[in-house]
């Protein structure tokens, strides 16, 4: 029997939480050292992460447990667009405050879908009231 | 990792740039100060920026909600920042015979303060501080949105 608390789809919101945690607080740090000189601003490679892990969890024969091996964990990685300033340090303050809004968002998102599924479960443990 | 490394990464983004504030401004206020302590007219201080490593406040390293990002290979950066003081005076010398800090020849050495510059640097440092606070603001929000999982 599958639990809603561990499920596949609880478990693919949980790690996209976490993602957008870990991109929040790679902004974080970037907006932190936007006067540094010579610091070069981060970001978080997550994109294939959260393909694999989707694609993980909505396939209908994929158990969570069997192909964890191989995914990649996402890693943080330098940005390599963006101009370089007189200091050498390449923070953009735009970029980064985007990125944080839509990090924030996401994150809001995902709360809400994990909340929606804790509702359910709810509503099953009260017979449908 | 938690959402509380972002309040320790924002909360030491903006005392650095406090302390950048705080530096514009002595050197503001002491634009025309021609003797201290060490002797001389006063020198301008700078602030400069580093970042550290942050150690996670808690004492497991476990993410918020799982353990996948468990072997984090680069820790997230703070910043610090250092207080230096100018080396050379290249200060203007005016000429005012009647100063008490005047020379034999009747020049007075002023500080090497630009009002231009620092109030360049306090605006910037102004900016600089609200992102931090609005990065801070976000943490905050998500936080306070993972604590109403709760009451589903």
């Amino acid at each position: 029997m599958v639990s809603p608390l561990t499920d596949s789809i609880t478990s693919l919101l949980t790690k996209f939480l976490d993602v957008q945690s870990r991109r929040a607080e790679i902004v974080a740090s970037n907006l932190a050292n936007a006067d540094t000189p010579g610091y070069v601003a981060k970001e978080l490679d997550f994109a294939d992460y959260m393909r694999e892990a989707a694609r993980e969890a909505l396939s209908p024969t994929g158990s969570s447990t069997e192909s964890k091996s191989f995914i990649q964990t996402p890693h943080v990685v330098e940005q390599t667009t963006g101009a370089v300033g007189i200091d050498g340090n390449t923070v953009d303050a735009g970029r980064e405050m985007s990125t944080l809004a839509e990090a924030g968002t996401q994150y809001l998102a995902g709360t809400q879908l994990l909340q929606s599924r804790l509702r359910i479960l709810r509503m099953a443990i009260r017979e449908g009231r | 990792m938690s959402l509380f490394t972002i309040f320790q990464i924002s909360s030491q983004g903006m005392t650095a740039q406090r302390e950048r504030l705080e530096t514009a401004a002595a050197n503001l206020a002491n634009s025309n100060t021609t003797r201290t302590e060490e002797g001389g007219p006063y020198r301008r201080r700078d602030v400069v920026f580093e970042s550290v490593a942050v150690q996670d406040s808690t004492a497991a390293n476990s993410s918020a909600f799982g353990n996948f990002f468990d072997s984090l290979e680069q820790p997230a950066e703070g910043v610090r920042a250092a207080t230096v003081v100018g080396e050379q005076n290249a200060g203007v010398r005016r000429y005012q015979p009647d100063h008490p800090d005047a020379d034999a020849s009747g020049y007075v050495q002023m500080p090497d303060v630009d009002p231009l510059e620092e109030t360049v640097n306090m605006i910037s440092a102004a900016r600089s501080f609200e992102a931090n606070a609005t990065a801070f603001n976000t943490a905050k929000e998500m936080a306070r949105a993972s604590l109403k999982l709760g009451d589903a």
